[in-house]
């Protein structure tokens, strides 16, 4: 026990130590004069400013509105995409009906639908949610529709022997079995949903990690731009990292 | 517990599958009636349809052609019918104990037996220690066991078993099979027991019908009526278990060329 958390925590290390390594770097040459540091400020500078923005220019706002606008987004968008995906994962109706008509929506770049959003909802909070909504519905359906194809046959057997009623095999075969896939899909919607709504902040909200990103580069205040990347990097870290530890205490069955 | 309502009859029964333009025949003309209480083994060579037919007769499948008729016997306790399979088809997110719960709660089985029932038969099958283990943490002959008792848990009147000892070590398959004995004599159930295991079918049932190498009826019935209990092990030493070894061994080498040239 103790050995493998020694291991843990040097695995750990490693994982802090790279990127550290890499700020070292660019700290030391930007103060050697080797990197122009109007357009690559220092971390520290960076670091500094950040911690500014935090404390005096309600950047934490910021930081809230856009979280809100993706959980909102994965609300609306996630779950009917997942019960889409169970229904074409089970009816071979549903897949003829549905599979061209997600072969020809899926590959349009959700960000592409935000003017026509914009059209529609006005501008204003809905259509950014809107825009993660249907970038995350897309992930969830086709990843639980992959989870669910991928069932090995003898469950439904099992069912079918055991005369498990068509509910219960929903809820207590068909949904635990296809669980991995889901939770695949809800790890890539949760980074795609931060790609887009940055996009989207970056020309249709007053708020938002995205629209402090554009008015820094309006206001050509580099810094705050940088200061506003590494908060969007740091948020994804935790996000994954969150998710992929919900995932191991819910699947713990897998034994990974 | 004998079923005196109880009857399994097939009359000309066959399944055809379509493979593309073509039409596979899976096996035909297979006629036979299953008595209440019976242990009744099918071997085959290897293709000829067994494992089909027996989920024809557990109606995961369609039949294409014939008559299939199973009366079961009204009001009896248990479920209708269960199945064991060649993998364990354990629910891998369940654990032992509630895999067993799981088909208990669908089946007619009363609530207020299922914590006894659950604990009885894994005492049976000596893994009451395990009964918080998921699958993943088993070995296969446990989770073999797990799923034999999961049969014998929903108390079915007929019990469909399709090679469920092929994937196990030469010790687990014959632990299993004394452990199928002991179950099944407590209630004796209807069994109808698929294998391509000679020795296997004759130590175990009451009769064994010989599948075609080519779609066709049975080519032979067997009755193995060694006393019970029986110790599988013992009875290879039995002259006429012997015997029949033999005498089935021989048919299967005959059917299996049949099969061959079918194939060619």
């Amino acid at each position: 026990m103790s050995r493998s958390r020694a291991g843990l925590l040097r695995k750990a290390l490693v994982f802090v130590a790279s990127p550290l390594l890499l700020l070292a770097a660019w700290e030391i040459s930007g103060r050697a004069g080797l990197l122009d540091i109007r357009f690559f400020p220092l971390p520290s500078r960076i670091t500094a400013y950040l911690a500014w923005l935090l404390a005096e220019d309600h950047l934490l706002l910021d930081i809230l509105a856009s979280l809100r606008r993706i959980g909102l987004g994965l609300l609306v968008g996630f779950v009917p995409g997942v019960l889409l995906g169970l229904a074409m994962g089970l009816s071979s109706w549903a897949r003829a009906a549905l599979g061209p008509l997600v072969a020809l929506s899926y590959p349009i770049p959700k960000i592409a639908i935000l003017p026509l959003l914009l059209i529609i909802f006005g501008l204003g909070e809905t259509s950014n949610v809107m825009v993660v909504a249907i970038g995350v519905f897309f992930l969830a359906l086709i990843n639980t529709y992959g989870g669910v194809s991928q069932i090995p046959q003898i469950h439904f057997d099992v069912a079918k022997v055991y005369r498990v009623r068509p509910l219960r095999r929903l809820s207590h075969i068909v949904l635990p079995a296809a669980f991995p896939g889901i939770f695949t899909g809800l790890k890539l919607a949760v980074g795609y949903g931060l790609i887009l709504i940055v996009a989207a902040e970056m020309v249709a909200a007053d708020s938002g990690l995205g629209f402090r990103i554009w008015t820094s580069w309006e206001t050509y205040v580099i810094v705050e731009l940088y200061a506003c990347l590494a908060v969007i990097s740091g948020i994804g870290v935790v996000l994954s990292v969150a998710l992929e530890s919900l995932e191991r205490a819910l699947a713990h069955w897998k034994g990974a | 517990m004998a079923h005196p309502a109880f009857r399994l009859r097939l009359q000309d029964l066959g399944k055809r599958f379509q493979d593309g333009e073509e039409q596979v025949q899976a096996f035909s003309e297979i006629s036979m009636a299953v008595k209440p209480g019976e242990f009744l083994c099918l071997v085959g060579p290897s293709g000829c349809g067994k494992t089909t037919l027996l989920r024809c007769m557990a109606a995961i499948l369609p039949s294409s052609e014939g008559e299939l008729a199973l009366t079961l016997e009204p009001g009896a306790p248990g479920a209708e019918t269960a199945m064991v399979f060649q993998e364990h088809g354990l629910f891998p997110w369940l654990t032992v104990e509630h895999n067993l719960r799981f088909v208990l709660e669908e089946s007619p089985v009363p609530k207020a037996e299922h914590p006894a029932i659950v604990d009885r038969m894994l005492e049976r099958v000596g893994l009451e220690r395990f009964r918080r283990f998921y699958p993943y943490q088993l070995s296969g002959g446990m989770n073999q066991r797990v799923a034999l008792v999961r049969a014998f848990c929903v108390q079915p009147q007929l019990l469909f078993m399709d090679e469920p000892f092929v994937f196990l070590d030469y010790q687990n398959r014959i632990m299993l099979q004394d452990l199928l004995l002991e179950l099944w004599q407590e209630r004796r159930q209807t069994i109808v027991f698929v294998t391509h295991n000679i020795n296997e079918a004759i130590a175990l049932g009451d009769r064994v019908l010989v599948m075609p190498g080519r779609p066709g009826p049975f080519v032979r019935e067997i009755p193995c009526s060694f006393p019970r209990p029986r110790d599988v092990v013992a009875l290879r030493q039995d002259s006429e278990y012997q015997r029949i070894v033999v005498e089935v061994t021989r048919l299967l080498r005959q059917e299996q060329a049949r099969s061959r040239e079918r194939a060619s």
